[in-house]
């Protein structure tokens, strides 16, 4: 995850699912931004107590233009270049890949990869097919095209950020 | 139209060295491109050997391309996608207009792509009554200043601060005049607040293609800025431009070519957003296009298989070769006075638009070599416009290396009943070829021009494969 934060996105450990609300709240108390999230409809997601932080306002489904914070449900992350692949599905749309300005990624210690082809693999057992859309992740939006110098923050997200539930053995 | 003006590089070129601005613009931005790439390469041990995988993949693909792209095409027909084989630009540009005709289209959003340039679909459109908005925001002030990219991934290269200043003041005019643009941030902020409208506006996307998987009939781009994704998932109608080229065998291929992709064109691991699309949105998804079409461009490639120019065909259009390019890097890539600047412009423009349009251009070159040694897929750019400048000596030979060359698409009219049967039955043996370990060691059914050619897998692991592998195994802890 080293990689993740190489590429100037962020991370928060959680030990368990249930300590997720607090992790996104805090995160987004202290990127002073709003309570109000779209989340996707992932029964793991759906799982977590959120109820325990009645601040945080949260619609489930695709992201329309007007949300600011995306919760995302990542498939497995790669080590290689800490990137996250999502790949699309009626609980994981798209829309919460790009459209937000705040883009947070919930993912599993456990489902950590070493390659992209390890990820390939997952997909392939786990999924069967290749889904319509997969997407990998690799930090914020951003773009060059101004001088050549970075700016963070094209179309994309301007901020990445990955709460890790440390689940693995 | 852009009209070529490749034969007047040396006016071209003396223009660009005593424009200022331009000699600012690459003073500024030439040598960080080779810092970042060294960088990248030297944190890879194994980019070396991952350099001649990408090559074989390449040559492999090439040596086999029509069965490659026939498998392509069946699965992207099975995933509910559809393909249009399109033999020139005037065939690329009319099926594109048709597709966004029958969407009833007003405005299309793009996202970056050099083929869409090179057969200037935008002018099309435009003539048609359909508002094409560049979102790549280097493409999008490009687009603003009614000029070619000079650059393949950078396109706004040879840009000041205040050139976007000033385009944006000319351009966004329901602004107020006295906004201060400080930093390159407003200009950016200004940018995206502009092309969110766009995006949610309009009715069809179009996008280039990095790769294309003929494994999975998927379509591959890769961007920093997030442009292409809401490009191709907002509209309804996702439309696919990509020359035939681009395709590879598998899952696997595409993300050896991605290792060597990113480090060599701006020094990054992996570029922001790499997105592999198939089919239009299924039944259940919330969100995706309800019509994904790839229109798939020949446009002078197959004529050059067979030839000393297939090498050519293996270009990833990652830039290196540019950016290390001591000729490029004094004149830009106006000069070369079409869509492809640089070494590799100077080896495919040719073959493109002609010799006799193009013919100096092999000239534009030190042959220093530094192209050929940071090219990740190791095409001999110098070698490649050597063969150039024999030929311009003798341009006769130009119709003649014509019929010698039958080209994949003659090969295609020819034998499409057959081609058809055999691809069928070999889409369902390669899904299964595919899942195994990575890519396919024989062609069943490559026959054709391919027989009686060796098709060598591509050998040798690298370091990820043998640490994929080994993790598996459980032989790495
Ligand atoms: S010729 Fe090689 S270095 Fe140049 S753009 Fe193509 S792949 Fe990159």
């Amino acid at each position: 995850m080293r990689n993740v934060e190489k590429e100037f996105g962020t991370v928060t450990r959680v030990a368990a699912a249930a300590e997720v609300p607090g992790a996104v709240a805090d995160y987004l108390a202290a990127q002073n931004l709003p309570s109000e999230l779209v989340m996707a409809p992932h029964p793991e997601l759906q799982a977590i107590p959120w109820q325990e932080r009645p601040m945080l306002s949260i619609r489930q489904g695709r992201a329309e233009a007007t949300d600011a914070v995306a919760v995302q449900h990542a498939f497995a992350g790669i080590a290689e270049t800490g990137t996250l692949m999502f790949p699309s599905a009626p609980e994981r749309p798209t829309t919460l890949n790009v459209l937000a300005d705040t883009a947070i990624a919930v993912l599993r210690a456990s489902r950590l990869v070493g390659a992209y082809e390890d990820a390939w693999d997952l997909l392939r057992t786990e999924l069967g097919g290749m889904p319509r859309n997969v997407m990998l992740v690799t930090g914020p939006s951003r773009s060059a095209d101004i001088e050549q110098t970075l700016e963070l923050g094209a179309h994309g997200p301007r901020r990445l950020h990955v709460v890790l539930i440390d689940d693995a053995a | 139209m852009h009209v070529p003006t490749s034969a007047a590089f040396k006016q071209n070129a003396h223009a660009a060295i005593d424009d200022p601005g331009l000699q600012k613009a690459l003073a500024r931005s030439g040598p960080s491109f080779i810092a970042r790439r060294a960088a990248a390469a030297a944190a890879l041990p194994e980019f070396e050997e991952l350099r001649n995988t990408a090559r074989d993949i390449k040559n492999h693909t090439l040596a086999n391309l029509d069965f490659y792209l026939e498998t392509y095409a069946a699965n992207v027909e099975k995933a509910g996608g559809s393909v249009h084989w399109c033999a020139d630009a005037q065939a690329a540009r009319e099926t594109v207009l048709k597709i966004c005709q029958a969407a009833g289209a007003r405005t299309v959003t793009k996202g970056k792509s050099m083929i869409s340039e090179e057969i200037a679909v935008n002018d099309h459109l435009e003539k048609h009554g359909i508002t094409p908005v560049e979102t790549d925001l280097g493409e999008y002030i490009i687009q603003l200043r009614h000029e070619l990219p000079s650059h393949i991934i950078a396109p706004a290269f040879h840009l000041n601060l205040e050139d976007w200043e000033e385009a944006f003041r000319k351009s966004h005019t329901d602004l107020p005049a006295d906004r201060v643009f400080t930093e390159r941030r407003d200009i950016l902020t200004e940018a995206r607040t502009k092309l969110r409208a766009r995006f949610l506006a309009a009715d069809v996307g179009i996008t280039g293609a990095n790769f294309l998987i003929a494994e999975t009939g998927t379509s591959v781009i890769v961007t920093n800025e997030g442009n292409g994704d809401l490009t191709q998932t907002l509209p309804r109608v996702h439309i696919v431009l990509a020359s035939i080229e681009k395709v590879v065998p598998t899952l696997e291929d595409c993300t050896s070519l991605l290792r060597v992709l990113a480090r060599s064109a701006t020094g990054q691991d992996m570029s922001v957003y790499t997105t592999f699309s198939t089919g239009p949105r299924r039944s259940e998804d919330l969100d995706g296009p309800a019509e994904y079409h790839v229109v798939l461009v020949d446009n002078g490639r197959s004529a050059m298989i067979g030839t000393e120019f297939q090498d050519m065909l293996r270009c990833i259009r990652c830039a290196a070769c540019m950016n290390h390019c001591p000729v490029y890097g004094a004149v830009g890539g106006h000069a070369y006075g079409w869509v492809y600047p640089g070494p590799m412009g100077s080896v495919l423009t040719p073959a493109l638009i002609g010799v006799d349009k193009a013919g100096l251009l092999p000239n534009a070159s030190t042959f220093c070599g530094k192209c050929e040694s940071v090219c990740p897929v190791k095409i001999p750019l110098p070698g490649l416009m050597r063969h150039w400048r024999e030929r311009e000596f003798e341009r006769h030979l130009t119709p003649a290396t014509q019929r010698r060359n039958l080209g994949l698409w003659a090969w295609f009219a020819r034998r499409p009943s057959l081609y058809r049967v055999a691809t069928r039955a070999a889409a369902a043996v390669l899904g299964a070829a595919g899942r195994k370990r990575g890519r396919f060691g024989r062609m069943p059914f490559a026959g054709g021009w391919t027989q009686g050619r060796d098709l060598p897998a591509p050998e040798g692991d690298t370091f990820f494969a043998r640490y994929a592998r080994a993790q598996r195994d459980g032989t790495l802890r």
